[in-house]
């Protein structure tokens, strides 16, 4: 991801002294160098502390929600900074009603991947016994960290960023934002952002789209390989994976297509998924939670991230959108729409399981 | 009623208070929902050799537990179609009316399985006859899903069947109950997704 910082902040600046947002929404330093925090600027102040960089691995779209959600005062708009996959998000809670369109300001940025940390620091086994990062630099093609051990004893190690992107990165569908009102500049703070005015939901210009088709092509081989196996393998495989789900719902709180304001997973009555955590019940609550997205899910991938246990849950959301496209006939179904595919239906929409049933 | 689409409380709490009696399975065979079944087996580890161990035992005694959801303009009038006209079909699909097979929420299907279901039959009004106009459309769509995804998660396509029955098609009914349950009969018991309690 290129250099972004020194445009942000100055179109940050701009917004709040203006007065035409309450907040600007973007990445601020947090404790590990490595790990940039969301970051919430409501001045000129706070404004010049933000930042963006190759390791702003969290998605920002589910903040908006939490800023501006059902509130539709025009002095309650917030900006955010939004990537590819989080202007997907925010397209989603806009398709979705949930967030008004004129009460966000998005500051696209073009993003190429987000560096893993885990996947960085694995590089040299010595970090395993440091939190201490010294010094980070990020140079077109190598990252080069220092930290510092125990013994005071300095540790480095080099890496070229393409081999270290995140998994769902590895799998982006949109590398520029499908909607943004101002798109920053990446040159390192010689001129402000272009505005556009408001674009509509999916407007992408020229936008190169070879990257989109391999991400694509990986997804559904990903899906193809799963659907190969027997039942049996497949329900071992999901079973090992539900296994070791701690039910935390982050995968649900970071979810821009879960916003309902009362969740399934969170009202005693019905209980639909009990507090328990033996595997039917997993079952049950990754069978609800990919369900209550299917067809609105952006393929962001944020479930897979935040996830603590490491599950495939993109493997689900894929086996969905997949489906999506190939039963209903949807183009670019993480893109989201002004109907949503389970909202309306054709009289000759497929019936996949007449195969098996013996008419006569 | 709150949720249980399948084995209310009470028949739950009646599978609940056979276990401990010691006479799971067999007995209430032919009682509706999946309050038995639900009662049985072991939680995890040992107890789960104890449930199979048990199974040995009643196997010959076993008869597949279908739950069907039936809309009740349409296959729930086929299937009393179907019982009026005499027309004999296995007891072992249990029928729940609903208003229409739009109402089956794909959480219903997942919730027979886990208490005890062997297969769920959703049966609705054939496309374009739907007594609401596009409820079974709709159904239509969130099914293909709904199993789509099911399978992908490991259950056998047999165990979730969709079928379009109107109501002067009894016969289709009880054909359907027929095969329905020789297939389930030939898969076996299901133990996947399902409740050990």
């Amino acid at each position: 991801m290129r250099e972004y910082t020194a445009s942000l902040k100055r179109e940050a600046e701009r917004l709040l002294s203006e007065g035409r947002v309450k907040t600007v929404i973007a990445f601020g330093p947090g404790i590990d160098p490595l790990a940039p925090i969301p970051a919430f600027a409501e001045d000129k102040d706070e404004a010049s502390d933000l930042l963006v960089n190759a390791f702003s691995a969290p998605g920002l779209a589910k903040y908006v929600l939490d800023e501006v959600g059902g509130v539709e005062k025009p002095e309650h708009s917030v900006a955010v900074l939004a990537r590819g996959c989080d202007s997907l998000g925010i397209a989603r809670l806009i398709a979705d009603k949930r967030v008004q369109r004129q009460s966000v300001v998005i500051l696209g940025v073009h993003c190429d991947g987000v560096i893993d940390r885990g996947k960085l620091l694995a590089l040299n086994p010595a970090f395993s016994r440091t939190k201490n990062i010294k010094s980070v630099a990020i140079g077109e093609d190598e990252v080069f960290v220092e930290a510092e051990l125990a013994d005071r004893s300095a540790v480095s190690l080099r890496g070229r960023p393409e081999d270290l992107l995140l998994d769902k990165c590895l799998k982006c569908l949109e590398r520029d934002p499908v909607v943004f009102d101002i798109m920053l500049e990446p040159e390192a703070g010689t001129m402000l952002g272009r505005e556009t005015g408001p674009t509509p939901v999916g407007d992408r210009g020229g936008v190169d789209q070879g990257e989109k088709e391999k991400s694509l092509r990986a997804r559904r081989s990903l899906v193809a390989e799963t659907e190969a196996l027997s039942s049996e393998s497949r329900y071992e495989f999901w079973a090992r994976q539900f296994e070791r789900c701690i039910r935390c719902y982050a995968c649900r709180n970071v979810c821009p297509a879960c916003s309902c304001r009362k969740c399934a997973f969170d009202v005693p009555d019905p209980e639909w998924v009990s507090k328990c955590t033996w595997l039917s019940e997993q079952f049950m609550f990754h069978f609800l939670r990919a369900f209550h997205v299917a067809g609105r899910c952006v393929g962001c991938g944020e479930c897979e991230r935040a996830c603590p246990m490491g599950l495939p849950l993109s493997l689900l959301n894929d086996k969905l959108m997949k489906d999506v496209e190939e039963m209903f006939g949807i183009e670019d179904p993480h893109v989201p729409k002004e109907s949503e595919p389970l909202g309306f239906y054709s009289p000759d929409d497929p019936e996949p399981w007449a195969k098996e049933v013996s008419e006569g | 009623m709150s949720l249980e689409p399948v084995g209310d409380t009470s028949v739950l709490a009646q599978g609940r208070k056979d276990l401990e009696a010691g006479a799971a399975g067999g007995a209430q065979e032919g009682r509706a929902g999946g309050g038995g079944e639900a009662g049985k087996a072991g939680g995890a580890g040992e107890a789960r050799e104890v449930g199979k161990a048990g199974e040995a035992v009643e196997e010959g005694e076993w008869a597949p537990k279908i739950v069907g959801f039936a809309c009740r303009w349409c296959s729930y009038a086929g299937a009393d179609l179907a019982g009026t006209s005499r027309m004999s079909y296995p007891a072992t699909v249990r029928l729940l009316r609903v208003p229409c097979s739009g109402r089956v929420n794909p959480a219903f299907i997942m919730r027979a399985f886990q208490r005890g279901a062997d297969a769920v039959l959703v049966a609705g009004c054939h496309p374009g006859d739907c007594h609401y106009t596009s409820g079974n459309l709709f159904a239509r769509r969130r099914l293909a899903l709904a199993k789509g995804l099911l399978e992908y998660l490991g259950m056998e396509p047999e165990r979730l069947q969709i079928h379009w029955i109107s109501a002067a098609e009894g016969q289709k009914f009880a054909r359907v109950a027929s095969e329905m349950s020789k297939a389930v009969e030939a898969l076996g018991r299901n133990r996947k997704m399902r409740e050990e309690i």
